[in-house]
């Protein structure tokens, strides 16, 4: 709830600020962005696993950030884009972290169904009835 | 999402996340879209644009600095040594032909601006100014007895060019574009009828609806020539004693 929250927000206050970034800086923004939706997975898929570390999240978000910039910028002067291995690794862990994600919820929703299943089957079998529903 | 700490942590994340996204798309889409690379190549343009300009202001104002210089020299001379009077006399005659010399007096302004016609069946070229319509205006100005001209402050000098460079036309190796204001020093009366005659260089311009302006004047300043003028291959013949 927080996070929607949150999201809303920060769509919001963009849309108040009247706030540009210049030419030059666009393309390290959005690589950023890359890094920031990547710890943002990854923390998400380790509060699922309860493993979660601020510390590790914090130092992982501004670390990822940092490479993926300089690796930016020493692939603007080296004139090889450098910053597609960023790309990369973020985005195949991106949709690694959403695979892990995915799976969990489904096992929780397996898991709620079946548990709603045997109450049913207990509780009909407290009434003394047969659990088969052919009648 | 059982962890408190967790969740806000990632919910702070988010915040920043979905505030830099949207004033990215806000950036992206003002730029019209334009590739980054292309847009930076034109800010690069830009700010070596501004470099040059600066730096050509810098030298013209050593160059006046210099002028002013020698201009002081001269007259320095001139007081320190009597004998050498006449040939200062010669020298500012001298500059004053070769246009080195700011000069004012009565003359007349013209001035040219592009056809408000639609071209309609003829070719547009004819309806714009080129350089050759200004190089018959100086002809004819000259021509009439102009004793010094300039077009848009540029003076006309021994080593002026007037040449024809895409869509503007260079004056002294400098850009211009209309309106062009010449500027002309001489008999009024008699540099007026000259540009007027009939099937003259106005009279061709005006049919084609080329704005030309003539006004009269009493007292018209024309600055002098800015370049520097130095002769590498012309030399004074030596005139020998024995013929």
């Amino acid at each position: 709830m927080l996070v929607i929250i949150s999201i809303i927000l920060g769509i919001l206050l963009a849309f108040a600020v009247d706030w540009y970034i210049p030419v030059s800086l666009t393309s390290y923004f959005a690589i950023v962005i890359l890094a920031a939706l990547d710890s943002i997975f990854g923390g998400f898929r380790s509060s699922l696993e309860k493993k979660f570390d601020y510390t590790i999240f914090v130092t992982g978000l501004v670390g990822n950030s940092a490479i993926a910039v300089f690796l930016m910028y020493i692939g603007q002067r080296l004139g090889a884009d450098l910053y597609l291995a960023a790309v990369l690794v973020f985005g195949t862990r991106m949709f690694q972290n959403f695979a892990i994600i995915r799976r969990f919820y489904i096992k929780v929703l397996v898991e709620k169904r079946r548990e709603r299943r045997f109450k049913a089957l207990r509780e009909a079998s407290k009434e003394g009835k047969t659990p088969e529903k052919q009648e | 999402m059982r962890n408190k700490k967790a969740q806000s942590a990632i919910a702070i994340v988010l915040f920043i996340v979905s505030f830099v996204i949207v004033i990215q798309i806000k950036s992206v889409m003002k730029n019209n879209g334009m590739d980054s690379t292309q847009l930076q190549r034109i800010e690069d343009l830009q700010k070596e644009l501004i470099k040059e300009k600066d730096k050509n202001i810098d030298l013209n104002k050593q160059l006046l600095q210099a002028n002013t210089n020698l201009e002081t020299y001269r007259e320095n001379a001139r007081q320190n040594d009597t004998g050498s009077k006449a040939m200062a006399e010669e020298l500012k005659n001298a500059m004053l032909l070769a246009g080195l010399t700011d000069v004012e007096g009565e003359g007349v302004t013209v001035v040219l601006k592009d056809s408000t016609e639609r071209s309609g069946e003829n070719s547009s070229a004819n309806y714009v100014i080129h350089d050759r319509d200004l190089r018959d205006i100086v002809n004819e100005l000259i021509g009439s007895g102009a004793e010094a001209i300039s077009i848009n402050g540029e003076r006309i000098s021994s080593k002026s060019a007037i040449r024809c460079v895409g869509p503007t036309i260079t004056i002294n190796n400098n850009y211009y574009a209309p309106p062009f204001t010449i500027k002309a020093i001489g008999d009024p009366d008699t540099l007026e009828a000259g540009l007027n005659i009939r099937d003259g260089v106005v009279d061709v311009m005006r049919a084609f609806k080329i704005d030309v302006t003539i006004t009269k004047s009493n007292k018209l300043q024309i600055p002098r020539y800015n370049g520097t003028v130095t002769y590498k291959h012309a030399e004074e013949v030596k005139r020998t004693a024995a013929r």
